[in-house]
This record gives C-alpha cells, sequence and structure tokens, in this order.
C-alpha cells in the first residue's frame, strides 16, 4: 500500500467511525428540523456499480470546455474529455488525482468539511470512491468545466457518495456546471460532498442542476473558504429528486472575500426541497449575498434555512439575505427560516422572507389579454423565479434552466 | 354588440349594480358617466369577467352569446377588450414577451396564424411610434415602475395590438396630465372604426374630445338615470353630479 494509499484507508475509517458514532441527522437536531431522513435508515444499502445501458450524455456548455461524466458517480472516461493543462495544474478525476504528487490531494480533502463535520459528509467520507478534482493556480484565464452525473441507481438500494475538491489559487476563474439528472423511479441516495478552496484574488462561478430521479434522495453538502479579494458564486436548480437538501457553507476568510448564492427550487407531487445555507464572515469588507426563490406544487413541501454569521473581526461585512416561495396549491408548505447571527458593530445585514400564492390581480391582467389560464400562471412563475436568474451570468449556460423550468412548469 | 339587461351584481354581499340596461351597437360610442362609487368600474369587472363579482340576476349578450359563461381569457379571444384602470405591475416578465403572447394567444383562438417574431417587432413598431413609447419600455417588465401616464399608454398599446371589437376604457384618463392624456386621446381615437366599438367609463368629460360619444349615460347608484347625446357630457362638466346623487339616495 502506497503513502497515499494509507492516508485515504486512514481518513475513511475516520469518516466510518465518526458516522457510527452519530448515525443521520434527527429532526430533533435545529438544523434538520424541517427535513426528516431517517427513512434511509429502512434497509441496506450498497455502493451503486456501473448500469448495463447509459445513456449518452447531453453536454451543455460549448466551445472550450473539460467535460467529466460520473454514472452512478462512478468515473465514466468514455464520455469524460480532460484539456492538457499548464504545469501544477489538473483539471481530471479524483483517483488519478491522489496519484499525482503536485496535486497534493491529501492536504486538502477533509480538511475542510473536518471545521464543519456533520453525520452526513462523515458518511461521504467513510465511502470515498470517485470524484472529480480541480487545482489551479495563476491561470488567469478562465476555464469551463462541466461535470455531469448520470444517476441511474439500479435494482435494489444503492447510494453513491461522490467527493469533490477545487482549489483555486491566485488569480484562477472557472466557471463550472454541475448537473445531477436521473430518468429512472430506482430508488438511490445520492449523497455528494464538495470541499471548495477561493483564494488570492479567485473566482469560482458555480452553477448546479439537481434532477435525480423520482425516488432519489439527494444530498448535497459543499464546504467552501474563501480567501482574500477572492468570489464564490452559486446558483443552484433543485427540480428532481423525492428529497433534496442542498447545503452550502461559506466561511469568509479573507479581507474582502465575497460570496454570491442564489437558488431555484421545483417541487410537485409529495417532494421535499430543503436549501439550507451558512455565510461566515471572518474578516473585514466582506460581502455576501443569499437569493432563493422558489415554487412549490401538489402537496409538496421547501424548506429555506438561511444563516449569516458576522463574527467579532468582521467590520465592514455586508450581507443580505431573501427567500421568496410562491405556493401553487393548497397542500404545499413552506418553512423558512432566517438566521443573523452578528458579533461585529459596523456591518450592514438584512433580511426578507415571503410565501404567498400567485398574485390574482396579475393573473386576470394576463387572462383578460386572452393568455389561457395554465399559460398565465406559468409565465407568473417564470416571472418571479427570474430575478434569480437574472442575478447571475448565465452566459456559459444558455437555455438550461429555461429548458428545466418550461418542462416542469408543463408538468404541474 | 353588447345587450346588458336588468344586470344586478353583488361585491362582497353588497349591491352594487341595481338593474342596469344597455344597448351598444356595433361602431358605436357609449360614454358611462358617473360620481364615484356608483358602479362604473364594477361594470367593466363584471364585463371583463374578474372573480369576485356575483351576477344576482339579470344578463349580458355580446355578439349574441351569454358573457358571463365565458372566462377572461374568452372573451378577451372574441374581441373584448378592457382597459384597466389601474394597470398591473408584473415583475420578472417583459412587456414585449407578453405582448407576443398575449397576441398570439387571440390569433390561435380565432384561428389565425400566429405571429413570427420579426413580424411581430415589425407590427409592434408601428404602434409604439403613434405612442412615444420607447424600445427601453418594451424590454422592461410589464408596467413595473411606469409612470401613470407610461402605464395608461401602456393600455393603449395593448389595445391596438389586439385589436379587439369592444373597447371598454375604465377611466383611462383619470392621472393624466394635459400632455399625457392628448397622446393617450389620439392613441384612441387613431383605433375608430366602423365596427369597433367603445364603451368609455369617465368621470370626467375631458377624453370625449379625443373620442366622441354617441350616447353618454349618467350611471347612479348601480343602474343608468339618464341617457343623451354628446351635449350631456357638457352639461354634467358644468353641473357635476350633485343632483344625480340626491336622486339616488
Amino acid at each position: 500500500m502506497t503513502p497515499v494509499d494509507e492516508w485515504l484507508q486512514d481518513l475513511k475509517q475516520r469518516g466510518i467511525d465518526n458516522f457510527a458514532s452519530v448515525g443521520l441527522p434527527r429532526v430533533l437536531e435545529e438544523d434538520w428540523k424541517y427535513t426528516n431522513i431517517q427513512y434511509l435508515n429502512d434497509g441496506e444499502w450498497e455502493l451503486a456499480g456501473l448500469p448495463s445501458n447509459i445513456k449518452s450524455p447531453d453536454w451543455l456548455v460549448s466551445g472550450e470546455v473539460i467535460r467529466l461524466c460520473f454514472v452512478n458517480g462512478i468515473y465514466y472516461p468514455n464520455y469524460s474529455e480532460l484539456l492538457e493543462l499548464p504545469d501544477n495544474n489538473y483539471i481530471g478525476p479524483l483517483d488519478k488525482a491522489l496519484e499525482l504528487e503536485e496535486v497534493n490531494v491529501k492536504d486538502h480533502l477533509g480538511s475542510l468539511v473536518a471545521k464543519h463535520s456533520a453525520s452526513i459528509t462523515e458518511l461521504n467520507t467513510a465511502n470515498i470512491k470517485d470524484g472529480f478534482v480541480i487545482k489551479l493556480s495563476k491561470l488567469r484565464e478562465p476555464i469551463n468545466v462541466e461535470i455531469l452525473n448520470i444517476n441511474e441507481g439500479s435494482d435494489g438500494q444503492v447510494f453513491f457518495h461522490p467527493r469533490n475538491l477545487i482549489i483555486l489559487d491566485s488569480v484562477s476563474q472557472v466557471n463550472l456546471v454541475e448537473r445531477f439528472i436521473g430518468d429512472s423511479n430506482n430508488t438511490y441516495f445520492n449523497n455528494s460532498t464538495n470541499e471548495v478552496l477561493v483564494q488570492n484574488g479567485s473566482n469560482l462561478r458555480l452553477y448546479r442542476v439537481l434532477g435525480d430521479g423520482n425516488n432519489a434522495t439527494t444530498i448535497t453538502n459543499t464546504v467552501v473558504s474563501v480567501g482574500v479579494e477572492s468570489v464564490f458564486e452559486n446558483l443552484s436548480l433543485s427540480h428532481g429528486g423525492r428529497l433534496v437538501r442542498d447545503e452550502i457553507v461559506v466561511n469568509l476568510d479573507g479581507i474582502g472575500s465575497s460570496a454570491k448564492l442564489g437558488g431555484v427550487y421545483l417541487a410537485s407531487k409529495d417532494q421535499h426541497v430543503d436549501n439550507t445555507v451558512l455565510v461566515d464572515h471572518k474578516y473585514p469588507n466582506s460581502k455576501s449575498e443569499q437569493l432563493f426563490k422558489g415554487a412549490l406544487a401538489g402537496s409538496a413541501t421547501g424548506v429555506f434555512q438561511g444563516n449569516i454569521r458576522v463574527g467579532e473581526n468582521a467590520d465592514g461585512a455586508n450581507g443580505a439575505l431573501t427567500n421568496r416561495t410562491v405556493l401553487l396549491s393548497e397542500k404545499a408548505r413552506m418553512n423558512s427560516k432566517p438566521r443573523l447571527e452578528i458579533y461585529a458593530d459596523d456591518v450592514q445585514c438584512s433580511h426578507g422572507c415571503t410565501t404567498g400564492d400567485l398574485d390574482k390581480e396579475a393573473l386576470f391582467y394576463l387572462r383578460s389579454r386572452g393568455i389561457p389560464l395554465a399559460e398565465a400562471r406559468s409565465i407568473l412563475v417564470e416571472g418571479f423565479l427570474s430575478e434569480v436568474l437574472e442575478h447571475f451570468d448565465q452566459s456559459y449556460i444558455t437555455g438550461l434552466f429555461k429548458g428545466v423550468f418550461d418542462e416542469w412548469v408543463l408538468g404541474v | 354588440m353588447l345587450s346588458i339587461e336588468n344586470l344586478h351584481v353583488c361585491v362582497d354581499g353588497k349591491q352594487i349594480l341595481t338593474g342596469l340596461d344597455l344597448e351598444l351597437k356595433g361602431g358605436e360610442v357609449h360614454a358611462i358617466m358617473g360620481p364615484n362609487g356608483s358602479g362604473k368600474s364594477t361594470l367593466s369587472y363584471v364585463l371583463s369577467g374578474r372573480e369576485g363579482y356575483e351576477v344576482t340576476s339579470g344578463k349580458i349578450l355580446y355578439q349574441g352569446e351569454n358573457l358571463l359563461e365565458m372566462d377572461p381569457e374568452e372573451r378577451a379571444g372574441k374581441g373584448l377588450f378592457l382597459a384597466f384602470q389601474y394597470p398591473v405591475e408584473i415583475p420578472g416578465v417583459s412587456s414585449m414577451n407578453f405582448l407576443k403572447t398575449a397576441a398570439n394567444s387571440i390569433r390561435k383562438f380565432r384561428g389565425e396564424a400566429e405571429f413570427d417574431a420579426m413580424d411581430f417587432v415589425k407590427f409592434v413598431r408601428e404602434a409604439t411610434k403613434k405612442l412615444n413609447i420607447t424600445d427601453d419600455m418594451l424590454k422592461r417588465s410589464v408596467n413595473s415602475g411606469f409612470s401613470g401616464g407610461e402605464k395608461k399608454r401602456n393600455e393603449v398599446l395593448q389595445m391596438a395590438v389586439l385589436e379587439p371589437t369592444l373597447c371598454i376604457l375604465d377611466e383611462t384618463d383619470s392621472g393624466l396630465d394635459v400632455d399625457a392624456l392628448r397622446v393617450v386621446g389620439e392613441g384612441i381615437s387613431a383605433l375608430k372604426s366602423k365596427t369597433r366599438s367603445f364603451l368609455v367609463i369617465t368621470h370626467y368629460p375631458r377624453i370625449l374630445e379625443y373620442i366622441v360619444p354617441d350616447r353618454v349615460h349618467v350611471l347612479a347608484s348601480g343602474k343608468i338615470v339618464k341617457t343623451g347625446n354628446n351635449d350631456l357630457a357638457h352639461e354634467l362638466e358644468k353641473t357635476g353630479y350633485s343632483e344625480y346623487m340626491i336622486d339616488a339616495a
């Protein structure tokens, strides 16, 4: 066994031990009050293998782009397209990164999540197998990356635990599209963890689409450290799965660091969607925005837990948090919980949360112009949600969100 | 075109219209004038199919059909158009897309070919020029952050684009200064035709200089209490509505 193998073995063992001592989170825990995943304790879960038929990928980003494809969490080189990068830079699968001394995975993997230890990320660590690694330094040109996760599951209960590491240093810029797509009705559990370090004037734009299959459980944890004069942006669209919990923790770890977090969630039937965000301002003049909007139909339930913490050293911090939900049926429910925790004196923080029906006046106005009810509703929902999308540069993902949205609205 | 017979309407359990009769023929312009609270806006909303207006008795025939059985979009499809007193702001929906969707919905309803994007832009340009509507306004969200005048001009633009057969103008002149009134008035005037009818609901007669009515009705306490020609409008300008309010009480 090589030293790296031994190190990884140790890391996974710690994950196994830590998870065994606490188990899956319970609704008694404040952070999990509205999202119950105890059903995952029913039956046995096996690590997923490759399905027999793998559908061909539909890539979204065109032009010069690095593509990595994963199927049931397993790296699938046949569909991936890697590019040659200058020395000491790497974008590729985790297993290869582990072999490369210059990528130095072991200095970083596990260290970010360790500060925010959660049983669900311990479970991920215990099962580390595949994932992607992006490590860039001093690359001034923006790099486009698209990650496609084709999640099929299989007969019986399977899970997989993608583990990804992103390290951008010294004015590197990445536009990263990460998609989960699943068309099957299989029961599977996708527990993905991203560790992200963006530092020294670097910039990461992360676009995520969470569209797992009808009976899937999707839990994602993205733990980010943003350094001096660096920017982390996240725009996520959640529309698939039986239950989705999308958790983002951003540490603003440098002067002038900033985070812009946006999310759109669409849920119908008996889907449950949970967006949980913590932004921790640790340094002066750090800036953060959270803008999450969603539409809930059928008997869907939604959760938004948005937290801003401003530490005592973070004078000049500026944080804003907004969550708005439109309920398209009487049975749909939303739990929205904003929280500000401020220990510094000179800060600007704001929050606003609303939940309501579609504007009846606007609906009548559209209908009075000849637009049929169903179309009028869809126009209003799209108009309501577009505020989030317009807040982000979408040139890399033209049509992606619109396509998903149109399909969703037609199905409601 | 439009025939209203003994119309009684309740809103929140309160009787607002109390036996209104009206006969409007193709190509005619009728004005409905009256004091505040007489039921003018209620009439416009009942005609356009807004929720919350309960017709307790009476009937409305539009082109020979029972209007009250139709959804708002069906009424629009059949050529009925209400210019709102308070046009609704719709954030996130661009004015241009809204116009195109509306125009194509109505064309589809009539079994006509839909506009393609280029044709529609040309078609709209014609109308916007006359109404001083800039491209910037069309890019913005529907009525969002529009001034009072811009909102009313936008209503007239929609009217021009949707080519209705019956136009109901609900206090379209309210909140307009003289210059804005002229633009809106001339815009409406340009839409007059031999087959298109207008029901102009207004408190003040000033808009009637641009669209001269064949008949003027005074609405007070939920019914038409007097009908005359255009002279009646000028008379009302001098005397006001006090006479009718006392009568009604």
